[in-house]
């Protein structure tokens, strides 16, 4: 199976290429943050240290966070075609279909297959049986399969995707019984949600150097019997790799962990 | 800006639509979009004559991702809808709205926040599937929406009113969900709200600043987005007070006032009104007497 890492254009200067190589590709952006998404230089960069051209991965694109991505695709299209894209925006998949179609490898990232088939977690109290970390997270969730599957197949096609990812076993199940798309499998951390307020910036921001970096915050709540994990502005729980015939991709997001956290104070909130 | 509320009884539609609102919004239990909804279609009926009576919309919530077996009722309930004088419907799903036109079936269609269009390409791949109105998510600052409006020019949009209902995390990328309730996701835990320890310190999601969102509704409002959305909810006088606060909010903006004395004037309201008095959303509370 091939190891795949996220890795951040703001941290690419922390890894050298010994690092790099260890694994078989590197993913350059964030699947959850407009302000950590790759250009053109990043991609050089990394591609000067690994010999290899990264994996481009995107996030939900504001406007001006596309108009970017517009740019960096116009410059792949002339200097790296045929680069994997990771798609998680309807928007960019809609952009990339009529300008690029046939030009860059297209992968449907997890957002993107959430989009189509949002699991279900059970609540704290139910009758699930929830396990604490480690033991029995798959209990969590259920009920995942609705979009039609006819529909994905065809989605597949009109947009000329090659592979999807997902952090979900019940997700990577119903792309490898239906359909022949590769599957890459994201682990150790699931998703749990996105957001724009971000515990590091105290809000929205237009502008952000992200100091985040690589910090997993561990969270725990009485109203929750299990941990949440927070880095950069999304929240996950922990997840297992899972070994099928059909995953060819593991993508390992590194994170380091941050006990000492002190929230960004936000003055104006309701809730102070 | 106009105002639309989603509603649950004619009671409520027959308040909102005398009141102000320009548009209600509703949906039947049977098919799953909020837990405030009708129980049957023969409740919906006379809110769609009432609202066409007064000359005012009614735009029916379809706005979940559905099993393949229950495209046949939808399109029957949503045909016998349209029928009775429906102005429209809020979708989120590309495969239902694919199977509404390959069943020839067309109406006024208007995405919902669920739909996550952060950017112009977005509005169009939903405009190439009929849609004509697009709920911005209230996670999209107006600087990003103007780009938006420009570049997708031509259809309508709408928000919600930042300052009253806040979403922290981005649907649909929350699942926070709770497992028995009637929606096919279920109802949102609010994971969001809880108070959290980060090792010894405390953490709790951060959430709008009132200043800033009030100077978001000022812009919105500027930048000519055309609805204001009131969100259904089970607690009806927290609705009916969410509706007078956006309002009032939406006459200030009418009349002209200074984007400093506006964003005063929001924050001193929300605070003095103190909307956690009226409990939760989510708690079924009945229309307030009198």
């Amino acid at each position: 199976m091939e190891k795949a890492l996220i890795l951040s254009p703001s941290l690419r200067a922390k890894y050298g290429a010994a690092a790099l190589k260890k694994y078989d590709t590197v993913c350059l952006g964030d699947e959850f943050c407009i302000h950590k998404q790759p250009s053109f230089a990043d991609l050089a960069a990394v591609k000067k240290l690994t010999g290899k051209t990264p994996v481009l991965v995107s996030t939900l694109l504001t406007e001006p966070a596309l108009e970017r991505w517009a740019a960096l695709l116009a410059e792949c299209a002339k200097k790296e075609p045929g680069a994997e894209i990771v798609v998680n925006d309807l928007g960019l998949l809609h952009f990339i279909n009529k300008k690029y179609r046939g030009r860059f490898r297209v992968t449907l990232g997890r957002l993107m297959t959430y989009f189509f088939d949002r699991k279900k977690m059970l609540a704290p109290g139910s009758e699930a049986g929830l396990g604490l970390e480690g033991e029995r997270p798959e209990t969590w969730e259920s009920g995942i399969d609705v979009t039609p599957v006819d529909y994905l197949k065809g989605f597949l096609k009109r947009y000329a995707v090659g592979r999807v990812e997902t952090d979900n076993e019940h997700l990577l199940r119903k792309y490898a019984d239906n359909t022949d798309v590769k599957i890459s499998f994201h682990y150790p951390l699931s998703l749990m949600a996105l957001t724009r307020f971000c515990p590091f910036k105290g809000g929205l921001t237009l502008d952000c150097k992200a100091p985040c970096g690589e910090r997993l915050l561990k969270l725990s709540s009485r109203h929750l019997d299990y941990p949440l994990y927070s880095k950069g502005n999304a929240y996950f729980v922990k997840n297992k790799l899972v070994k099928h015939p059909r995953v060819d991709r593991a993508v390992f997001t590194p994170s380091v962990n941050s006990p000492g956290f002190k929230m960004a104070i936000n003055e104006g909130s309701i809730r102070g | 800006m106009r105002i639309k509320v989603g509603i649950k009884s004619l009671e409520e539609a027959g308040y909102f639509l005398r009141n102000g609102a320009d548009e209600v919004y509703f949906g039947l239990k049977m098919v799953p979009s909020h837990n405030a909804s009708f129980a049957d279609e023969e409740q919906i009926v006379p809110v769609i004559r009432l609202a066409r009576r007064l000359r005012k919309k009614s735009l029916l919530a379809l706005n979940e991702i559905y099993q393949p077996e229950k495209y046949p009722f939808i399109l029957d309930h949503a045909r016998r809808m349209t029928d009775q004088g429906l102005d429209g419907i809020i979708v989120c799903d590309p495969a239902l709205l694919e199977y509404f036109k390959a069943k020839r079936f067309s109406t006024y269609f208007v995405s919902s926040v669920v739909s996550a269009c952060f950017n112009s390409q977005a509005m169009e791949f939903y405009r190439e599937l009929g849609v004509r109105r697009v709920t911005l998510h209230n996670q999209v600052m107006p600087s990003e929406a103007k780009k938006m409006m420009k570049a997708a020019s031509g259809m309508e949009t709408a928000i919600f009113v930042p300052s009253v209902f806040r979403m922290e995390n981005i649907v649909p990328f929350c699942f926070f969900m709770y497992p028995d309730s009637q929606g096919m996701y279920g109802m949102c835990h609010h994971a969001c709200t809880l108070k959290y320890k980060c090792g010894r310190r405390d953490f709790a999601q951060p959430s709008a600043n009132l200043y800033e969102q009030a100077h978001f509704l000022y812009d919105f409002h500027k930048l000519g987005v055309d609805w204001l959305k009131v969100p259904r909810q089970l607690n009806t006088p927290k609705l009916v007070a969410e509706f007078t606060i956006t309002k009032f909010l939406n006459g200030l903006l009418e009349k002209g006032l200074d984007r400093d004395t506006f964003a005063v004037a929001l924050a001193e309201l929300i605070e003095r009104v103190d909307m956690n008095k009226y409990g939760k959303s989510f708690d079924l509370k009945p229309f307030p007497k009198g």
